[in-house]
């Protein structure tokens, strides 16, 4: 059952999700900055695993965004 | 507001509660939470044709009038942003990754001969290019009992290092970065990662460089 | 903290006497520090004394946010019109050529639009606007209904008002006369300039010939929305 949220419950819903969304991005740009050090320096067993959490974690973001978009249809 | 009721007579008396001391805040005292909040409305703005939010373009509702919405506007517009920043992170990793496949794909170390063991002067240096024509290396020999090449590409931003063998570093011209001469690693400067040291072969009295180690500290 | 729901602001034009004291007191708000942003306008200077203030009518449809292009002008959630926020305006003055009352003002130098906000930051905790804790006849005042229908037996407020096919609902009230209250649907306040009424009327022609009807007719007639 969904209900029609108030402006004043959307807006702090999307503060949480932002909250998520920032932890994310910035777990992706260090994943990113460690795999670059890692594929410059030769070492390419951590590559794969990285590029595998951060799609994840893109797919987490998605969620989110799809999720964003429905709370914005129910006013 | 006007009845027919004497009570509601405009012609009434005025309100004996105007400007008593419990009433300060109608002249302009106290303070507003004295009173009832205010109840924030979810949109306080009529569009100007009357018509009700849920028929009114789309743009409308993106482009609010009132103040709190615009905030929520805002910071979805930033999340939606970030969410695209995420996109440009994974893209990234996947770069990485196509990268490295292509360069275990086409890695390959040839021999090369660089020169015979006696051309090279205690204290000196010779330059090569290792493993392709563009890969500017460079062969130090320290010591009589020494001999160590490294790739001249700066881990930093790839400027060319420079053997400085009295000191017994490379040195980076660009951001005054420097190498140990030993074990390539870096001393001081931007750089975090060690110099790639290039592998030497004994030949029968000529150094050859057989491989490229590469290393993340 | 945001303006109490039950006080109002009312204009009373029939009370004006023309003494600038709102105009100065303006000034001192926090702000729009030095500048004021109330207009006292004098209505047909030589045949009358008549004077009138006009602060921002924070109307329900704000016109002048709806014709900003820099999504600049906004209002707060209690209904008060705030001026241009700084990062976005562009001083480009649309907001000017749009309102229906002449209230927004652009500061060239400042590149900023201005405008009255009801002194928001003494309104927001309780407290009366500037130009009507000093206006000396009240025709500028702020409380609530209850007590200006006590002030003013004899007039009634009217915040609707229609310009041509245009129709705006204020925050602000002005006191009109209690009889004229009720009649029609809002102040055709347009309509007013169109018809030239009585004696001031410039006269072109003799009543009832070509010209006359001409100036009678709408001239937006045509345009359909």
């Amino acid at each position: 059952m969904r209900r029609p949220f108030s402006r004043k419950q959307r807006g702090t819903i999307l503060a949480g999700m932002l909250a998520f969304v920032m932890l994310l991005v910035v777990l992706q740009l260090w994943l990113l900055s460690a795999t670059m050090n890692a594929y410059l320096g030769g070492d390419e067993s951590v590559i794969w695993p990285a590029t595998v959490a951060s799609f994840l974690c893109l797919l987490l973001n998605g969620g989110l965004l799809r999720y964003l978009y429905k709370l914005d249809g129910t006013r | 507001m006007s009845g027919d009721g004497p009570e509601d007579d405009p012609r009434s008396p005025l309100d004996p509660l105007l400007d008593t001391p419990r009433r300060e805040g109608l002249t302009g005292t106290a303070p507003a939470d004295r009173y009832k909040p205010v109840a924030d409305p979810e949109l306080v703005t009529t569009p100007p044709d009357g018509r009700p939010m849920e028929l009114q373009p789309a743009w409308r509702t993106d482009f609010p009038v009132d103040w709190p919405q615009d905030h929520y506007v805002e910071r979805r517009d930033f999340m939606k942003f970030m969410i695209l920043t995420s996109l440009a992170f994974a893209v990234g990793q996947a770069w990485i990754a196509a990268m490295s496949w292509l360069r275990r794909r086409r890695d390959r170390h040839p021999e090369l001969r660089i020169a015979r063991i006696d051309e090279v002067p205690v204290g000196g240096a010779i330059e090569f290019a290792y493993p392709e024509p563009h890969d500017a290396c460079v062969l130090v020999r320290p010591r009589e009992d020494l001999l160590i090449a490294y790739s001249q590409r700066c881990t930093h931003l790839s400027c060319a290092v420079r053997p400085q063998v009295d000191r017994g570093v490379f040195h980076c011209p660009c951001h005054e970065g420097r190498f140990d001469m030993e074990t390539g690693r870096p001393l001081a400067g931007p750089p975090r990662r060690a110099l790639s040291r290039i592998v030497l072969a004994n030949r029968g009295g000529a150094i050859y460089a057989v491989g490229v180690e590469e290393r993340t500290i | 903290m945001a303006k109490p729901d039950h006080l109002q602001f009312f204009i009373d034009p029939g009370r004006c006497i023309g003494c600038q004291a709102c105009v100065q007191a303006c000034t001192e708000c926090d702000t729009h520090r030095g500048t004021s942003m109330i207009h006292l306008e004098f209505i047909e200077r030589g045949r009358s004394v008549q004077t009138v203030p006009v602060v921002c009518m924070h109307c329900e449809q704000p016109t002048c946010a709806e014709v900003c292009p820099a999504d600049a002008i906004k209002r707060t959630g209690d209904g008060i019109v705030q001026s241009a926020r700084k990062p976005r305006c562009i001083a480009c003055g649309n907001c000017v050529l749009a309102c229906p009352f002449g209230v927004p003002e652009v500061y060239e130098d400042r590149q900023i639009m201005m405008k009255c906000d009801m002194c928001y930051d003494r309104t927001s905790v309780g407290k009366k606007p500037m130009c009507a804790t000093v206006c000396p006849s009240q025709a500028l005042f702020f409380g609530t209904l209850e007590q200006i229908e006590q002030l003013r037996p004899r007039s009634a407020p009217l915040n609707r008002f229609r310009f041509g096919a245009q129709t705006i609902t204020t925050r602000v009230h002005i006191m009109i006369p209690r009889g004229d209250a009720g009649r029609g649907d809002g102040l055709d306040v347009s309509g007013a300039l169109q018809k030239h009424p009585g004696s001031r009327a410039p006269r072109t022609s003799q009543p009832g010939t070509v010209a006359d009807r001409a100036v009678e007719q709408d001239p937006f007639e045509e345009i359909s929305l």
